[in-house]
C-alpha cells in the first residue's frame, strides 16, 4: 500500500469521508480512506454493551477509548495516555485539568468547550441525534440581509438540489408542509424519502397547547415535526428496521434504524478502488515548497489502544481531502510547517502561524457551537416521557426574523426523554425521594419515601417531566480559536488543542430571549417550570460553563456541534476555502465538514455536511475530467 | 428459593412497592433475587443478616410486610441499607449520594436494563424497547402491567 499514488486521500470515515468515498468509488477513481480509530467491524453490541454498564451514560461513553477509569465519574480518562483521545463530558467537567481534559485552555480568559466528537470509523454519527433540518434562506446571507455575522459565498440555491440528494442518501423522514409552514422553500412537488416520524405525546402536549400563542420576543410560537434519519418504513435498498423508538439514539442506536455514516462506508468499500486504513493518525500534510501542492499526508499507526506507536510513513494521492471535524482538521493544518506561505492576513495579530492553508492566519479560528439553554418543567397532565426517539418535534419558527439584527436566533428542541439531560434522570428523582435529597427540587421538605407512597410519587413525577432545548446560534468570532498546546500532547506524541472559547454578546441575548421563551412557553401550556441556573460557585461541574449577563446566571450546554476553524468564503485574507472547498494556498488540498460554515445557522449541521459532501464530489469528478 | 431470599423478596417488595412476581418472577433465566442478596451481603456484611432478621422478627410478629418494612425505616442502622436495596432494585446498581445528584454505580448490563426505575414510569431502560414503531404517539398500559397488582 504504501508506494501506491491513489486519486484522492480522505483524512476521516465519518459521514463526509463516507459519502465522498462512496461517490468517487463509484466513478471508479482510486482512494484512500484514512481513520485514526477503529474500524467498523467492532460491532454496536459491544458498544451497546458498554453503554448499558457505563455509570455515566453521556454520547461518548459507548466508544473507544473509554471516557472514565474503571468506570467511575470522579476519574476521567487520561488524555495524554491515549492514542485518540477526544473531547467529552468529564473533560468538560474537569475543563481546567488538562489530565482529565483533552482540550487545554487558558482558563482566565476561556469558557469550556462543551461539546464533543468520536474518532472512530463512521465518525460521530454513531451518537448523533438524526435531525436533518435544512438551512433557512437567511442563514446564508446574515451579513446582506441583517447586516450581522458573514454571509457565505453560496446560496440556499446552490444547494437546494443537493440537500435532496443528502435527504435521499441519509433517508431523511419528513414532511414538507410542516417545514414550509416557517419558511422552508422546496422545489415545487418535492416530497421526503418517507413520511414524517410520529409526533410523540409530548410533542402533541406542546402543539395543542401553543395553538394560538401570541408572537414572544417578535418570534411566532408554533411546532413543527422534525425530519430526522431515521427509517419509519422498510426501505428496499436497506436491511435496516423500522425505528422502534428505543430513546438511546443518543449515544446509540441498538437496532441502527437511526441512520449513521457506517452505512455509507460499507457500501463505499464495495468499489474495489475504494481501501481504508485504520489505527492510523494523520499528524501532518507535506508541502512541496515550489509547487505549494501538498504532497504527501503523514501519518502514525498503533495497534493497541492505548498502546505505543507501531509505525509511522506517508501516503500519497492526487487530492487530498482533509474530513476529520472541526477540531482536528485545524490540529493537522497547524501541525503542517510551510515555510513559503505568502501572509496576507486581514488580522491584526502579527504572528500569523506559518503552516499548511493558513494565509488568511485563520485556520483554527471561528470555533463555534450550539450553545444550549436548557429549560424543564413538570406538564399538568401525563405525556409520558423516555419513550420514542429522543426527539421528534421542535419549535422551528423562531429560526428567522428581524430581532436578528439584535440578538442569536435559535431552534427550539422538544425532548422525549423527560429530565434525563435536564437533571441526569431517572437517577437523580430516585434518589432525592429514597435518600430524603432535594437535588431536583421533587423533594422540598427532604422526606424519605419506600413502597406504594413512592411508586405513585415516581409515577406522577416521571410521566409528566417535560424538556426543551434552545440551540442558540453562536455568532463567529476569530478570537474563539484552535491553537496548538505547547505542552500537552497525546499518547503518539501529537500536540493536542489548545482553546480559546467565549460567547458574544449577540449570542448572550439570544439565551436572555430564550429564558423569556421558555418561561413563556410553560406558562402557556400550564406547566410548571423547574429550570434553575445555579451559580458557579454551587456546582464546580459547571465551572466552564456558567456565565452572568444582565444579572442573570446562565449555565450553557453543548449542541455537539463543532463548527468553524476552516471556514469558506469568497475573499482569501477572511476565509480560508474558496466556495468549491478548496484551500486558497494548496490547489490540491480540499477541506469537507462542519468546519467549513461561516456561520452555525439555527439548525443542526449533519444535513448540510452531507449536502456539501455531494456538490464537492460533483466539483471533484467535474474537476478530474477536465 | 432459600428461606432467606423469600424473606429478602418479601422485603424488597415492600421496600419498593412492587409486585413480588414482578421482582421475582417464576419463568425466567435471570434469577435477580440472587443476585441482589449476595451483592447486599457482599457490600454489607453485618447489617444485611441484622436486617432481614429483624424484617423476619416483625413478620413473624403478626406485622404485615408494609408495616415492618415501615418499622425498619424507623431504625438508623437498618434504614440505610434498606434505602440502598431499594435503589438497587430500581436502577440496577449501587446509589453514591452526592452534594449534586446521586450516581449510580452498575452491577451490570443486564441490572441497568431490569431497573425498576423503567417499570414505574410507564416505559423501557434507555437502549432497550420491545415496543414497535410508533408507540410513543399512544397512551402505555396501565401502571399495574408494569409493576404488578401487589401478589
Amino acid at each position: 500500500m504504501t508506494n501506491k499514488q491513489y486519486d484522492y486521500i480522505i483524512v476521516g470515515s465519518g459521514i463526509a469521508g463516507a459519502i465522498l468515498a462512496n461517490e468517487l468509488g463509484k466513478q471508479g477513481k482510486e482512494v484512500l480512506i484514512i481513520e485514526a480509530g477503529p474500524g467498523i467491524s467492532q460491532g454496536r453490541n459491544e458498544y451497546l454493551k458498554t453503554y448499558f454498564e457505563a455509570n455515566m451514560k453521556t454520547p461518548c461513553s459507548p466508544y473507544p477509548p473509554l471516557i472514565t477509569k474503571n468506570n467511575n465519574p470522579d476519574t476521567p480518562s487520561n488524555p495524554s495516555r491515549q492514542n485518540t483521545p477526544r473531547p467529552t463530558i468529564p473533560g468538560v467537567i474537569n475543563w481546567s485539568d488538562p489530565s482529565k481534559s483533552y482540550l487545554t485552555y487558558d482558563t482566565k480568559t476561556s469558557r469550556a468547550f462543551a461539546s464533543g466528537y468520536e474518532r472512530i470509523g463512521g465518525g460521530t454519527t454513531w451518537h448523533w441525534l438524526g435531525t436533518s433540518l435544512r438551512f433557512l434562506e437567511n442563514d446564508f446571507t446574515m451579513q446582506s440581509t441583517y447586516g450581522v455575522e458573514v454571509n457565505w459565498p453560496i446560496t440556499y440555491n446552490d444547494l437546494v438540489s443537493y440537500y435532496a440528494r443528502a435527504e435521499e442518501g441519509i433517508g431523511v423522514a419528513g414532511n414538507t408542509e410542516s417545514q414550509e409552514a416557517y419558511g422552508v422553500k422546496f422545489p415545487k412537488g418535492y416530497e421526503y424519502p418517507m413520511p414524517a416520524v410520529k409526533l410523540s405525546m409530548v410533542d402533541n402536549m406542546f402543539s395543542s397547547g401553543l395553538a394560538g400563542m401570541p408572537p414572544v420576543d417578535k418570534a411566532p410560537v408554533f411546532v413543527s415535526s422534525t425530519p430526522q434519519g431515521r427509517l419509519t418504513q422498510i426501505r428496499q435498498s436497506e436491511k435496516r428496521p423500522q425505528c422502534a423508538g428505543n430513546t438511546s439514539c443518543i449515544p446509540i442506536c441498538p437496532i441502527q434504524a437511526k441512520y449513521d455514516a457506517t452505512i455509507t462506508l460499507k457500501e463505499a468499500l464495495q468499489y474495489e478502488t475504494v481501501e481504508i486504513i485504520y489505527q492510523t493518525v494523520v499528524t501532518s500534510v507535506e508541502i512541496d515548497q515550489t509547487t505549494q501542492e501538498i504532497s504527501a499526508v503523514n501519518y502514525i499507526q498503533y495497534e493497541e489502544k492505548n498502546g505505543p506507536a507501531t509505525g509511522s510513513g506517508s501516503f500519497s494521492a492526487t487530492n487530498y481531502i482533509l474530513a476529520a471535524h472541526a477540531i482536528e482538521i485545524p490540529k493537522i493544518l497547524l501541525n503542517s510547517p510551510n515555510p513559503g506561505i505568502t501572509i496576507n492576513s486581514k488580522l491584526d495579530d502579527a504572528n500569523v502561524e506559518k503552516c499548511a492553508a493558513n494565509s488568511s492566519g485563520l485556520v483554527g479560528a471561528n470555533l463555534m457551537d450550539h450553545t444550549m439553554y436548557l429549560a424543564w418543567g413538570l406538564s399538568d397532565k401525563q405525556v409520558f416521557p423516555f419513550r420514542g426517539p429522543l426527539s421528534t418535534a421542535g419549535i422551528e419558527s423562531m429560526r428567522d426574523g428581524e430581532f436578528r439584527k439584535e440578538r442569536a436566533a435559535y431552534r427550539i428542541e422538544i425532548g422525549n426523554e423527560g429530565w434525563n439531560w435536564a437533571t441526569g434522570d431517572p437517577q437523580n428523582t430516585l434518589g432525592d425521594l429514597i435518600f430524603g435529597t432535594n437535588y431536583t427540587q421533587m423533594n422540598p421538605k427532604k422526606e424519605k419515601f419506600f413502597g406504594a407512597a413512592m411508586v405513585d410519587k415516581l409515577n406522577d413525577i416521571y410521566t409528566r417531566q417535560i424538556r426543551l432545548g434552545f440551540l442558540i446560534e453562536q455568532s463567529p468570532c476569530p478570537d474563539n480559536r484552535v491553537t496548538l498546546s505547547k505542552t500537552e500532547t497525546d499518547n503518539l506524541g501529537i500536540p493536542r488543542p489548545r482553546i480559546q472559547y467565549t460567547l458574544s454578546d449577540y449570542t448572550k441575548n439570544g439565551f436572555l430571549s430564550a429564558k423569556k421563551t421558555a418561561s413563556a412557553i410553560f406558562k402557556q401550556i400550564g406547566a410548571t417550570e423547574y429550570t434553575v441556573a445555579p451559580p458557579s460557585t454551587t456546582n464546580p461541574a459547571q465551572n466552564g460553563t456558567y456565565f452572568q449577563y444582565k444579572n442573570e446566571d446562565f449555565v450553557f450546554y453543548g449542541a455537539g456541534h463543532v463548527v468553524g476553524t476552516t471556514t469558506m468564503g469568497n475573499d482569501p485574507t477572511t476565509s480560508v476555502l474558496n466556495s468549491d472547498l478548496q484551500s486558497w494556498d494548496h490547489a490540491n488540498l480540499y477541506i469537507i465538514g462542519s468546519s467549513v460554515f461561516p456561520t452555525i445557522t439555527t439548525a443542526n449541521p449533519t444535513l448540510t455536511i452531507a449536502a456539501l459532501t455531494y456538490r464537492l464530489a460533483d466539483h471533484l469528478l467535474k474537476k478530474a475530467k477536465a | 428459593m432459600t428461606t432467606s431470599i423469600q424473606t429478602f423478596v418479601t422485603l424488597s417488595a415492600a421496600l419498593t412497592g412492587i409486585s413480588k412476581n414482578v421482582l421475582a418472577p417464576t419463568v425466567t433465566n435471570l434469577d435477580l433475587p440472587t443476585t441482589y442478596f449476595d451483592a447486599a451481603k457482599q457490600k454489607f456484611p453485618a447489617d444485611f443478616d441484622l436486617l432481614l432478621s429483624a424484617f423476619q422478627a416483625l413478620i413473624d410478629s403478626g406485622k404485615s410486610a408494609e408495616d415492618a418494612v415501615a418499622t425498619i425505616m424507623e431504625n438508623d442502622t437498618y434504614a440505610p441499607v434498606a434505602q440502598q436495596i431499594n435503589f438497587l432494585w430500581y436502577m440496577g446498581g449501587w446509589a453514591v449520594v452526592t452534594d449534586f445528584g446521586t450516581q449510580t454505580q452498575n452491577l451490570s448490563a443486564i441490572t441497568y436494563q431490569k431497573g425498576m426505575v423503567w417499570q414505574v414510569m410507564q416505559s423501557h431502560p434507555m437502549g432497550y424497547s420491545v415496543s414497535r414503531y410508533g408507540y410513543w404517539g399512544q397512551e402505555p398500559a396501565p401502571l399495574n402491567d408494569y409493576i404488578g397488582n401487589g401478589e
